[in-house]
């Protein structure tokens, strides 16, 4: 069992119930398991313009870091006590 | 010839093209420090020596070709060239900025700025070749798209890594919204392309092996390192790098910052619908513009088959496709990408374009076009395949296209019948994709903007009012973020003030601005200018020449006609949505304009009355 803590600040926080959630994943799980779990949790509640329950992924802007790491492979295991951080950037031209 | 200015190549080029001489200038140690380069040292270029009340596409008109003293490609977003004249389409100030490596070519070449004037006696293009320039014979590149006149030209020069800037048959045809592209990227705004078609010259080619002296490389060397340490990290260099531009489009539909149907609303509702669409089909990679960028938010583009079928090519931006999508009801990316596509290799900016095909779907609902202007065509809302259309009428001026040339302000005289109501732009300049019902420091920032509606210099008053953004200007004032309403009008009229002086800097001194939304601040920005000059210059010193710089714009376009009349919104902009998300949100009002705009001329030290500079001001900021 992989312990880890789900991150969000701000606006990004209401959706999920609390800044810091912990959320237990199985042994040698990745970021892309955790996104199963947040659809599964939370895949009705999150809007449109900021979670794709099709592909349970978020949608631009927002990024994943995690412990304080920004990541982009998906395929990237989690490790016990990680801090996965749900970011949103601003990137409008 | 060696530079007297530590940090600059220390000359510049005057182009006449009416003898078809250049000369090489040495710049000026004073003007140089009081006004950095870019739209700062030519603004203080096109206020002395042109003439008050000339037609922009006269051979009076100058237009200039100027770098920053950070336009290096060593430098985080130092791939940025500014090219400012006066504008055939709003008759003012105008400065239209890209990317590339053009800007940090010029340098090594051995100029920070090039100057032309006059008009050539037949098309040329001019090649600068290390403090070297040579005119040739353009006669063969008229009709050419910009992408075939950069490989030809590219070709005829033996290299093909040679940055080449150019118009396209828009700019040939004076098209009053025609843009300047470079290696794929577009100055688009405000018609540069036309005053360089006014002017004769299809192009201009740079290559160079020179180098700048730096008073303290040591220390540049360390600042950068930091610099680009600290950008890994950065979650919003990270977003621009992941999503690109065009990223914000959910986010904004959803957030009532995304103009729909001519302005009509401030949401879709089908924003993450046509990003899925887009990232599913459409996208092929990321890219950086410049050589050296590590935030690469350009996005390599297809249609890979079907009627809108398209070549990779960099674009779907964000202000472009919002465009070609919200802005005329389009739902099909494909043809969105299509049309963008074909407005840069015709050469007519994505911004005005789309726009002036949402008024002109506007005018035919409404039964206002005349049959000889559009023949059989379907102009309706959402009609995809007149998009492709219209784009090649309007850079040919055919029939509608030839009205629609010469942008929505003009183009609602020539029409009437109460077109004007719905005309959407400032000072003549149309309106970009976002929406201040929903962030109303936007509100000041476009009507006050000097070059207009446009989406450079009001971009920050959005991501500060939603996007909760400060770029280290805290200290300097600006109130936090997070503690702002986005609703509230009440302070934004001063906020705005230091917004813009903060956030005009980065066209100043030739650097990407969206390294300042990923935390590169004005503090950092003087620290490397420190190093690269030996000045003793601090971030204060910086924003001050942000305010002395917007202060002499407001001065060029006062002394062209500009009063505070000029500084309005259109009614629309500031009335509720008509349909959308927040049709029924009475926040999105904007109650007391003129209250901001009052608040704002208080806090730049203007005539609260006429909105002219105090002569107080003037003499503080060097003016006088």
């Amino acid at each position: 069992m992989v312990k880890i803590t789900l991150e969000s600040i701000g606006k990004l926080s209401s959706y999920f119930g609390n800044e810091n959630i912990n959320i237990d994943l199985d042994d040698e799980a990745s970021i892309m398991d955790l996104l199963s779990v947040i659809d599964d949790r939370w895949g009705a509640i999150l809007p449109g313009f900021m979670w794709n329950s099709k592909k349970q992924k978020f949608r631009g802007p927002i990024i994943i870091a995690v412990n304080n790491e920004i990541v982009r492979d998906l395929k990237t295991r989690l490790k016990n006590n990680d801090k996965v951080q749900i970011i949103k950037a601003f990137v409008g031209g | 010839m060696k530079s007297k200015i530590k940090g600059f190549a220390g000359y510049q080029l005057r182009v006449s093209l009416e003898k078809m001489e250049t000369k090489i200038e040495a710049i000026s140690a004073e003007i140089t420090r009081k006004f950095l380069g870019g739209a700062g040292y030519a603004a203080k270029i096109l206020f002395d020596e042109s003439k008050q009340g000339i037609d922009p596409l006269s051979p009076e008109n100058m237009l200039i070709l100027s770098t920053g003293p950070l336009s290096l490609n060593r430098i985080p977003g130092g791939g940025s060239l500014m090219i400012c004249f006066k504008s055939p389409l709003t008759n003012i100030w105008a400065e239209s900025r890209v990317g590339g490596n053009f800007s940090p070519d010029i340098k090594k070449a051995g100029f920070d700025h090039v100057i032309i004037e006059g008009k050539a006696p037949k098309p040329i293009y001019l090649f600068i070749n290390d403090q070297k320039t040579e005119f040739k014979d353009a006669t063969h590149l008229l009709g050419l798209t910009t992408s075939e006149k950069v490989k030809t030209i590219q070709n005829e020069l033996g290299d093909e890594n040679c940055s080449v800037l150019c118009i396209g048959p828009a700019g040939e045809n004076l098209v009053k919204m025609s843009s300047i592209m470079v290696g794929g990227r577009a100055a688009g705004r405000a018609g540069g392309g036309a005053v360089l078609g006014s002017k004769n010259l299809i192009a201009v080619a740079v290559k160079g092996s020179l180098s700048i002296e730096v008073a303290k490389p040591d220390q540049l060397k360390a600042i950068l390192k930091k610099s680009f340490a600290d950008l890994k990290t950065n979650e919003m260099s990270a977003g621009f790098k992941e999503f690109g531009t065009i990223g914000d489009i959910p986010d904004n539909d959803d957030g009532g910052d995304w103009p729909t149907q001519n302005w009509r609303s401030n949401s879709w509702g089908k924003g993450a619908d046509l990003y899925d669409y887009y990232e599913d089909n459409n996208f092929i990679k990321g890219y950086a513009c410049y050589s050296g960028c590590p935030i690469s938010c350009g996005r390599k583009v297809h249609v890979a088959n079907g009627k809108y079928k398209t070549p990779e090519h960099g674009g779907a931006e964000y202000e472009s496709i919002s465009c070609f999508t919200a802005y005329v009801l389009n739902e099909d990316m494909d043809a969105a990408i299509h049309s963008t596509y074909l407005c840069n290799e015709l050469g007519i900016d994505t911004i005005s374009t789309g726009s002036v095909i949402a008024f002109a779907m506007e005018c035919f609902e409404k039964g206002l076009l005349e049959k000889e202007d559009i023949s059989d065509l379907d102009i309706s809302w959402g009609n995809a395949e007149v998009l492709p259309i219209l784009v090649k009428m309007i850079a040919n001026r055919q029939g509608l296209g030839d009205i629609l040339a010469e942008g929505v302000r003009s183009a609602a005289d020539r029409i009437g019948k109460g077109s004007k109501e719905f005309a959407i732009h400032v000072k003549g300049l149309e309106g970009p994709a976002h929406d201040p019902r929903s962030g109303k420091a936007l509100g000041v920032t476009y009507a006050t903007g000097n070059r207009g509606m446009c989406h450079i210099h009001p971009l920050e008053a959005m991501a500060w009012d939603r996007g909760k953004l400060d770029w280290g200007l805290q200290k300097y004032g600006l109130p936090d973020p997070n503690e702002v309403d986005r609703w509230d009008e009440k302070g934004k009229g001063t906020a705005v003030k230091l917004l813009q002086d903060g956030l005009t800097l980065p066209d100043i001194i030739g650097t990407c601005k969206f390294f300042s939304y990923a935390g590169i601040t004005t503090d950092h920005w003087a620290e490397m200018i420190a190093s690269l000059t030996g000045w003793d210059i601090d971030g204060k010193e910086l924003l001050q020449v942000g305010e002395r710089v917007i202060n002499l714009q407001r001065l060029f376009n006062i002394r062209e006609g500009i009063t505070a009349k000029d500084d309005i919104l259109p009614e629309r902009v500031k009335s509720i949505p008509e349909f959308g998300k927040y049709s029924k949100e009475e926040r999105c009002v904007i109650h007391d304009f003129e209250g901001m705009l009052l608040e704002y001329y208080q806090a730049r030290g203007w005539d609260p009355d006429t909105g002219v500079p105090s002569p107080e001001k003037c003499r503080e900021l060097g003016l006088v």
